[in-house]
């Protein structure tokens, strides 16, 4: 299969030029998480950057594990869990963190107008949705401050993406930058 | 009637929780981001239920973390809230001790934001 090993090898090559340091499509457990927290530590020096990129992976992973409509089963929990892409790029400056996964077409207004609205917030204000959402009881299995934490640490907007794919479900991509400049 | 102490080891995802019946010192440390932050909670909460039942006892909260989610802060909270329902109705005699690794800015961040959440005594604390 010459082929197919010359397809993987310009992946690689396309993923070397993108600068992506990390990359994982499927159910993120939390035993991987713990493996990318040590592999973050050793990739990038910075105590803090690395912290702060840690922290935004987990919420991005576990936004995935919880709320994409993309389930698969997973053995070990005995329980289906959210399939997602989840990805890390390692720019110059900055570090670029990526997640992609299936939403249900009736969340996306709800979910575009939530980041808008964070993205219009100063850090103060930022910080005072962050403290109002947290008392709030939900009902999920979420905190519901996972898109504020991110935005919070990242310093940066939010990015983000919808494509709708068919009548039940579209493909919604978040980004999120962490600079490495120590402020 | 006496209370058992409550034990938890600690994993990379789980924090350690050590919970002294007797002397009152309940200390939460490590990491937190289980993935059913709910289900890894709620024998925590069943105890501190259970321990608050009785009026008038002092409790020193203590947490110790290196890193949480936002659903283990949430759960927190509900941890302090509780506490602090115990300290002002019940007779309890509550504090919080929030340690921070000394360079962790966002671990005092967070501890910070807690004090301004909580009307309990609130100590931050270096380490």
């Amino acid at each position: 299969m010459k082929g197919d090993k010359l397809t993987l090898y310009n992946y690689f090559n396309d993923m070397n030029k993108q600068e992506i340091i990390l990359t994982f499509k499927g159910t993120i457990s939390q035993d991987i998480l713990a493996d990318v927290g040590i592999s973050l530590r050793s990739k990038l020096g910075s105590y803090n950057v690395s912290k702060k990129t840690f922290a935004i992976f987990v919420e991005l992973a576990q936004n995935i594990y919880h709320h994409s409509a993309e389930k698969e089963f997973s053995a070990s929990k005995g329980r289906p869990a959210g399939v997602g892409v989840i990805l890390i790029q390692n720019k110059e400056d900055h570090l670029i963190l990526s997640s992609g996964n299936l939403i249900e077409n009736y969340k996306v207004e709800g979910i575009c107008e939530r980041c808008e609205y964070i993205n219009g917030l100063t850090e103060d204000e930022l910080k005072d949705y962050y403290l109002k959402q947290r008392k709030k009881p939900t009902g999920g299995v979420g905190a519901n401050i996972g898109l504020i934490d991110m935005a919070r640490r990242s310093g940066n907007q939010l990015g983000y993406h919808v494509v709708k794919i068919d009548d039940d479900n579209s493909f919604f991509s978040l980004s999120v930058k962490v600079n490495k400049s120590e402020d | 009637m006496e209370m058992e102490n409550l034990y938890i080891e600690g994993s990379d995802y789980i924090p350690e929780v050590d919970f002294r019946a007797d002397t009152g010192v309940l200390t939460i440390s490590g990491e937190s981001y289980h993935e059913y932050t709910l289900e890894f909670f709620e024998p925590i909460f069943d105890w501190l239920k259970r321990y608050t039942a009785t009026s008038g006892r002092k409790i020193e909260l203590n947490f110790r973390m290196s890193y949480f989610n936002t659903s283990s802060s949430r759960r927190f909270l509900e941890i302090m809230n509780l506490l602090e329902d115990y300290h002002f109705n019940k007779g309890g005699q509550v504090v919080v001790n929030w340690y921070y690794e000394k360079n962790d800015l966002d671990m005092l961040e967070s501890g910070e934001e807690y004090a301004e959440d909580v009307k309990l005594e609130f100590n931050l604390l270096p380490y």
